[in-house]
């Protein structure tokens, strides 16, 4: 509109004309959105030429330009008067292109705004030549500005904010970066771009006559990094509430396969912890020491949104019995099945003011992820592909042929035996020279993994898309066969009407996974083996029954590896967003969003798992035909309106969300196959079993948001929710949750200004609110029956569900927080403190009940309350930035603690429940040592006699209270550029207690054929002995009895802290002038490793994971190239 | 007004369809079909818990002089006479089922729907809360009595005297007495062969054993002439007495369709190999129990009961040689052959043998003792006098009906012979166990006695 005054108008623009302007420009606009309309008609939304002639006259080519394209050009009279004839042939190449070709030796350059093109006169940015007469110098010299926004490479940077010094007005950089903005001579220009540092520029006289190059450096600000919470987006600057994000760029860098592990530690208040090492496995996730009675302490997993859907969260339901992957992957998790590498951002909402529009899922904290939309930019090809190798990770040594020997024969010796002819170990029948390492047998193989990446994108003002595909692979370090592939496809579209008044953006991702990995973890079986028992492989690989006939483990461990399996999961990700701005200040908006996750899973259980010998083999084959599927619908409208009111922006919305989510489970179990061919349809078994599930849940929200920002400087935000769900009865469905942000951005008060210049930025910020929960299973409120599975003299059967509780409703969360953050030295430095204070009361629990009732338990609303309360505190600091070097550090740090104010009112209560201390603690005996007498565990009892008791405790003699939750963890990382080269370290740390291996290990050393790690060697041998191994002895029984208490005492638990260095990346972007030589528009190659070296002193288990019988996450080493066009 | 739609509307959609195979409490009682199943679930339940024939047999049978324990390695607490109050498997159980009854009494009185068959369904139901609290009281005497589904009430019961209890008992077995037919009927409502629900004769069958058990001699004896009298009951020869066509059967409980054969059977005999080769043993088969030597002894030469109804299996190559027997009434390997019988024409002849023995009926008493003996192929008793009577059908009882519920413990129990027959046993159990007098009650949970301050343990019990 404005350009087509800009054009129009004479070059004497008045103010006091600005009426007949408005009306003319009105006019202008009508026909000029005609025309476009009709151009889009007739051509749609072509934007490439077709042109050839020989010194043309340049007003020829902008009319072939808006035949064409239906871009009309603009220029002020007498600007062409210098053109010279141009000569061109071009074949459909882009508009933008053409441009720069007819205009590369005229005197004046160009501008796309919507769509028209505006001429200027060109003059170099850097002289300041007074020349033109564009501005009206008259009055108070309002004029506009043109510029462009390019980054530290000259390519123009699309979509960055232009704003004019603390006003309402702003615009974004088009495609080619340019912009152009309505000023005064003196004002500010905010110039900002999610990951470069924002710039302020001072507008000149000059400006207004010659166009604006503004370059932006890539940043380390914080500040004005576009944050996505419930139904927005803001700025870190003016978010009142506690958000963290972890842009595309942190991700990229790390080679892994669920994105919570690229975000570990860098995330205050969320702890992520990987269950298992094997691809597709388990992780687990707890915002701020999120707990639950019901949950016996284990974390609650955060809410998930991604691309405007609820995502599935916590554990899958899969195939989970003895034959199954319940261990193997340990329940797995929904983000295996969507590629890291299409992820834009995360976006971690943690306190009252974030979470709580989120009303009844918000307790837990909500993450929200986004995947990579379409951005309007120059059509680019990109790339990236990456390779390497996973091995295994941290892992205890275990003992070796002669370390064994000696200290089975020392146990024989112990017990006063001799050794027998069945200690075959020992006895001489299985040589001393033999010394397997079974853990390289099992598990030493190095995997390959293999992800590559491509994606087009491409669009200009009005419609932008991108269509990416991605394929990855990632081996098992385990025996035989057997990887974890993903394949992905995904699209991004956005189209706009001309007068942008309606946009609609559609996306879709489509990820197909297949593991046929062995489904089986033989981390278990590392110990349960002597290292001289019998191969039980032959040389070929197949397993050796007769061989290793004398080994009661050997064979039948090792043929687990004929166990076979077959995971296929499909995950749709799509999203529709429709906007519409009918007037000024409102939207309104709705989202769509669809997610559905499926799998089949085919678990085979053939005969080559068992003896040739066994003649039962055939009957007791099995397979399993496991099938899930999550549906989850969520529509989000809302409608928002802005405006200024007095000094400051107010902002409301309203909306509401609607989500529909069905589980499915089946399953067809056979038993007893013909054949091991047939094991993949269980209805050929001889006899089958099968399942069915269903289950349904819907939520319902209402919300309304006020947001009002003053001066810039005081922001109050206010959420209102009200949220009904099919988890409770009629009379209880709906919940009223709410928040109350506020901030106040006190750098902007005149007296810090004037008083301490280096503080860039400081904002002080609160908030309180209330929040729901609904973590039980659904329908617990209303009395049901269920199918009896059998028939009952062909009669079928009905049988009532557990006991109803019609008044269960909604737990509460009292959160609150206050937060500091501090910028100083033009954001060279920023620290950033928070403390929380959650208050969770009418807690959800089982509240047990005499089994007079028919039941054990019913669901309840409880009186116990838990505070959850920390400290999260992160720095970041630019150390040094130079030309060619620069230095960044980022540090973060959380510290939670919890604690059972008051446990529920209940007769028989939960020993590992105590009011004072964390609820994530256990009750345990108090581990007094190894006796230097006896050389076995003793323990002091609740009298406080110590002794070596081995049965005469009881519960009530457990006096020690241990808490496992994490004490502290965080994240340290470094940046380094120098010229091309870029190198990232980053470094987790975590503090907790974990149990130790001697507390996993299921027998004591010396029962013959069962292997121990080397902290055996350091055992108890004679009365006098001062150490904290136990003798070793063959007695199982004794073993079992006093490793029974022993696993429930203090000395099972030792510190397990670490620091982990998590992943290294170093990069080398190619130079830009030599790129363009090469024709390319960005290529980097890089060298990333993960999970590299682990510095704890936890006896050689992994720290994180903690268990000695799941595999440890895996180190990786990758080398990829990333390349666009 | 809008708002109101508006909300009506949220709430319409919060209404969702319930996850499949789950219906909500109403539905479960809109017709005799959907009725049907809840009766008929019923049954389910109680076949596949531990107060069942076989599941009570084995334990109780074990923690008298019944059974032996053969996993030496960990002996059974049933057997060494050392149940502890977290043992909550037959009061858990019993509850449990007793819930499911409860709610269905309640369900079937409240409906509005037209139910054609509801005397079946309500006489059914009845029976089994009998039943159940017929088990309970023996096991654990005086217990809480739940006659509702309403949790805040059952959560506070205290204990109700046996006396109580029994009334209760023999109230609704006198209700049901009326309620159902005098032939059989499957769950439609319809005259069958199939002896798997209970009809007016299996009432008055639990109503001798009852009253025998009150010692209501007069009673007792009534109830069995009735059942006796009735021509569809006859005793069958010892090796189709187990059969599903016996004519002997009362009541018994069919086996669900996913059970693959009895209880007693996949226990004792499936997959066992006789004989066995050292040093193989019955663990390996998942063969926990066989039958006490002196109960194998107790039989007579010519016992027709001992060669069809006990499975002899010896060890051979070892030295000296070892003999196991295990219970064999129920032999087939397929559950649609078999039901788990409950209650039997021979045990009412027992019954009314030990009511007339009471009532001085010497005569009376030789001839229904006799009835049984001679179907097993033995000559008639000798017993003249009332005490000799009474031992001799004591003895007969213990051979009769072995393993069959918890009859031999309930039988010591209400006769008074526990203490001194367990008092001498006991010390010969592996792991010598002592018998003590209050042992012949089972302790109460102690969950319950800990979430109900009402309840009171059991005394001698450690809680």
């Amino acid at each position: 509109m404005q350009n087509a005054a800009y054009c129009c108008s004479r070059p004497a623009w008045r103010r006091h004309r600005a009426i007949t302007q408005t009306l003319l420009v009105m006019k202008l606009t009508f026909i000029l959105l005609t025309v476009a309309l009709l151009q889009v008609q007739a051509r749609g939304l072509s934007q490439s030429i077709t042109l050839s002639g020989r010194n043309m006259d340049i007003r020829e080519v902008f009319s072939v330009i808006k035949q064409q394209t239906g871009y009309v050009v603009f220029f002020k009279k007498g600007l062409l008067t210098g053109a010279k004839p141009v000569t061109l042939s071009v074949h459909d190449m882009p508009l933008t292109n053409v441009l720069e070709l007819a205009m590369k030796d005229q005197p004046f350059t160009y501008l796309i705004l919507d769509k028209t093109i505006s001429l200027s006169r060109k003059t170099p940015p850097a002289v300041d030549a007074p020349s033109g007469t564009r501005v009206d110098t008259a009055g108070d010299g309002a004029g506009k500005v043109l510029g462009r926004i390019l980054d530290a490479d000259g390519k123009p940077l699309a979509g960055a904010t232009i704003a004019v010094g603390k006003s309402k007005i702003s615009s974004t950089s088009a495609v080619d970066g340019s912009f152009a903005l309505d000023v005064r001579p003196g004002d500010m220009l905010m110039v900002s771009y999610v990951g470069y540092e924002s710039q302020e520029v001072s507008v000149r006289t000059r400006h207004l006559r010659d166009a604006l190059v503004i370059r932006l450096q890539p940043g380390n600000n914080n500040l004005d990094q576009v944050q996505i919470t419930a139904y927005g987006t803001t700025t870190k600057r003016f978010n009142p509430g506690d958000v963290t994000t972890i842009t595309a760029k942190e991700i990229e860098k790390n080679p892994v396969n669920n994105v919570l592990e690229a975000i570990q530690g860098k995330v205050p208040g969320l702890f992520i912890q990987q269950v298992t090492g094997q691809p597709g496995g388990a992780f687990t996730m707890r915002l701020r020491g999120s707990t639950n009675l019901n949950n016996n302490g284990k974390p609650i997993p955060p809410l998930i949104i991604v691309d405007g859907v609820r995502y599935p969260t916590g554990v899958l339901p899969m195939y989970n019995n003895i034959y199954s992957t319940g261990d193997f992957l340990q329940g797995g998790n929904g983000l295996n099945y969507i590629n890291p590498q299409d992820i834009a951002s995360i976006d971690v909402l943690k306190d009252a003011d974030a979470t709580a529009i989120y009303g009844s899922s918000g307790a837990y904290g909500v993450i929200i992820i986004t995947t990579k939309k379409a951005k309007p930019v120059a059509p680019t090809l990109s790339a990236n592909i990456y390779t390497g190798v996973s091995v295994k990770g941290e892992m205890p040594k275990l003992l070796n042929t002669q370390q064994y020997i000696m200290l089975r024969k020392e146990a024989v010796k112990n017990d006063g035996l001799t050794i027998g002819s069945s200690d075959l170990d020992i006895n001489g029948t299985w040589p001393a020279s033999r010394d397997h390492d079974w853990r390289k047998v099992y598990m030493g193989a190095s995997a390959q993994s293999t992800n590559a990446n491509l994606s087009y994108s491409g669009g200009a003002r009005n419609t932008s898309y991108v269509i990416g595909g991605s394929l990855q692979s990632t081996g098992n370090i385990q025996r035989h066969k057997g990887s974890f592939r993903n394949g992905s496809l995904r699209f991004s579209l956005n189209t706009a009407t001309v007068d942008n008044k309606f946009n609609l953006s559609l996306s879709g991702n489509w990820t197909s996974s297949k593991s046929d990995m062995v489904p089986y973890d033989f981390s278990q079986m590392l110990a349960l083996d002597a290292p001289n028992a019998p191969p039980a492989l032959l040389p070929n690989g197949t397993i050796d029954w007769a061989g290793a006939g004398d080994d009661p483990q050997g064979p039948s461990s090792f043929a687990n590896f004929n166990r076979t399996y077959n995971n296929l999961t499909n995950n749709l990700l799509a999203n529709a967003t429709l906007e519409y701005k009918p007037v000024k200040g409102v939207t309104l908006r709705s989202v769509f969003g669809y997610n559905e996750m499926m799998s089949k899973e085919l678990i085979g259980y053939p005969t080559t798992t068992m003896a040739p010998t066994n003649q039962q083999a055939a009957q007791s084959t099995l397979s399993v035909f496991h099938h899930y599927d999550i549906r989850t619908l969520t529509v989000s409208p809302y409608a928002a309106y802005e405006r200024t009111l007095w000094k400051g922006d107010l902002s409301i919305k309203a909306g509401g969300e609607i989500t529909d989510r069905v589980t499915y489970q089946d399953e067809i179990k056979g038993t007893g196959f013909a054949s091991d061919a047939l094991l993949t349809n269980p209805m050929a078994a001889n006899s089958t079993t099968s399942n069915y599930a269903q289950t349904p849940f819907r939520g319902l929200g209402f919300y309304g948001i006020v947001k009002y920002v003053w001066d810039q400087k005081y922001i109050l935000d206010l959420n209102g929710r009200r949220d009904g769900s099919t988890k409770f009865g009629r009379n209880r469905r709906f919940g009223n949750f709410g928040s109350i942000g506020a901030a106040w951005i006190f750098s902007e008060e005149k007296f810090i200004r004037d008083h301490v210049p280096f503080l860039s930025f400081g904002k002080l910020r609160a908030s309180t609110g209330v929040l729901g929960g609904d973590a039980i299973p659904d329908f617990r409120y209303l009395s049901t029956y269920t199918a009896i599975s059998g028939t009952y003299d062909n009669k079928l059967g009905l049988e009532p569900g557990g006991l109803a509780n019609p008044n269960l409703e909604w737990e509460k969360n009292r959160n609150k927080e206050v937060g500091l953050e501090l910028s100083f030295f033009k954001e060279r430095i920023f620290v950033e403190g928070n403390y929380y204070r959650n208050v969770t009361s009418n807690q959800l629990i089982t509240r047990p009940i005499t089994t007079v009732t028919g039941f054990s338990g019913y669901s309840m609303n409880s009186d116990a309350v838990i505070r959850n309360s920390g400290w999260e505190i992160s720095l970041s600091t630019t150390n040094i930035k130079m030309k060619d070097f620069s230095w960044t550090t980022r540090w973060n740090i959380s510290i939670p603690t919890s604690k059972l104010v008051k446990a529920p009112t209940m007769p028989k209560q939960n020993l590992n429940y105590v009011e004072g201390r964390p609820l994530t603690g256990i009750m345990l005996y108090k581990y007094a040592g190894i006796n230097p007498a006896t050389g076995v565990y003793s323990f002091t009892n609740a009298k406080g006699v110590t002794g070596d008791y081995y049965y005469e405790m009881s519960e009530d003699d457990k006096t020690e209270f241990v808490d496992l939750a994490p004490k502290y963890f965080g994240g340290f990382s470094n940046s380094f550029t120098y010229k091309q080269w870029s190198l990232d370290v980053f470094f987790t740390f975590t503090s907790r207690k974990g149990y130790n291996s001697l507390g996993q290990a299921g027998y004591l050393f010396g029962y013959w054929g069962v292997n121990g790690t080397t902290d055996w060697l350091r055992r108890w041998q004679k009365p006098g002995d001062k150490t904290d191994m136990p003798k070793v002895s063959t007695n199982l029984f004794d073993g079992l009895f006093r490793q029974n208490y022993f696993t429930s005492s203090t000395g099972a638990y030792t510190d397990a802290t670490y620091a982990r260095l998590q992943n290294v990346s170093l990069r080398y972007h190619f130079d830009q002038r030599l790129l363009k030589k090469l024709h390319l528009g960005d290529l980097t190659v890089y060298l990333q490793g993960q999970n590299l070296l682990t510095i704890s002193r936890f006896g050689g288990l992994d720290p994180e994971n903690l268990s000695a019988t799941v595999i440890p996450p895996l180190r990786a080493f990758t080398g990829g190239i990333n390349l666009s066009l | 007004m809008v708002l109101s739609v508006v909300l009506a509307g949220c709430n319409k959609y919060l209404d969702t369809p319930l996850p499949a195979g789950t219906i909500s409490q109403e539905n479960a009682y809109i017709s005799d079909n959907s009725v049907s199943a809840v009766v008929t679930g019923n049954f389910l339940k109680l076949v596949t818990s531990s107060i069942s024939t076989g599941s009570l047999s084995f334990s109780t049978g074990l923690y008298v002089d019944e059974l032996l324990d053969l996993n030496t390695g960990f002996p059974s607490a049933y057997y060494s006479d050392a149940i502890q109050s977290n043992n909550a498997g037959q009061w858990a159980d019993a509850y449990a089922n007793l819930y499911a009854v409860n709610s269905a009494l309640e369900g079937i009185r409240g409906t509005g729907a037209q139910l054609y068959y509801k005397n079946q369904w309500l006489g059914e139901t009845y029976f089994l809360r009998a039943v159940l609290y017929f088990h309970l009281t023996n096991l654990y005497g005086d217990v809480p009595l739940a006659l509702t589904s309403d949790y805040t009430i059952n959560n506070k019961l205290g204990r109700s005297p046996q006396s109580q209890v029994y009334d209760q008992i023999v109230s609704d077995l006198q209700q049901v007495k009326d309620l159902l037919n005098s032939g059989y009927t499957d769950g439609f409502g319809a005259a069958t062969s199939h002896r798997v629900r209970p009809n007016r004769y299996a009432a008055m069958a639990m109503l001798a054993k009852v009253y025998l058990y009150l010692q209501k001699w007069d009673s007792a004896a009534a109830m069995a002439d009735s059942v006796i009298g009735n021509a569809s009951y006859s005793l069958e020869d010892p090796d189709k007495v187990f059969g599903t066509d016996s004519k002997e059967t009362i009541w018994s409980l069919a086996l669900p369709s996913n059970v693959s054969a009895a209880y007693q059977y996949e226990n004792y005999n499936h997959g066992m190999p006789s004989p066995m080769v050292s040093p193989d043993n019955p663990g390996n088969h998942n063969v926990y129990g066989s039958l006490n030597t002196a109960l194998v002894n107790t039989f007579e030469a010519g016992d027709l009961r001992l060669s069809n109804w006990v499975r002899e299996v010896s060890v051979t190559g070892a030295s000296p040689v070892v003999t196991y027997y295990f219970p064999a009434k129920y032999t087939a390997p397929a559950a649609s052959d078999e039901n788990e019988i409950m209650l039997r024409l021979a045990e009412v002849f027992l019954i009314r043998a030990e009511a007339r023995a009471h009532l001085t009926d010497v005569a009376g008493a030789q001839s229904d003792l006799d009835a049984v003996r001679t179907r097993a192929g033995l000559p008639g008793t000798t017993a003249a006098t009332q005490d000799e009577l009474l031992d001799a059908i004591l003895r007969e009882r213990r051979i009769e009906l072995f393993t069959e519920g918890a009859s031999r413990f309930f039988d010591l129990k209400r006769t008074g012979k526990i203490d001194p027959v367990m008092t001498a046993f006991a010390p010969t159990k592996i792991r010598a166990a002592t018998w003590e007098h209050y042992m012949q009650l089972f302790p109460i949970p102690v969950n319950d006695i800990i979430q109900n301050p009402n309840i009171t343990p059991n005394p001698g019990y450690q809680h």
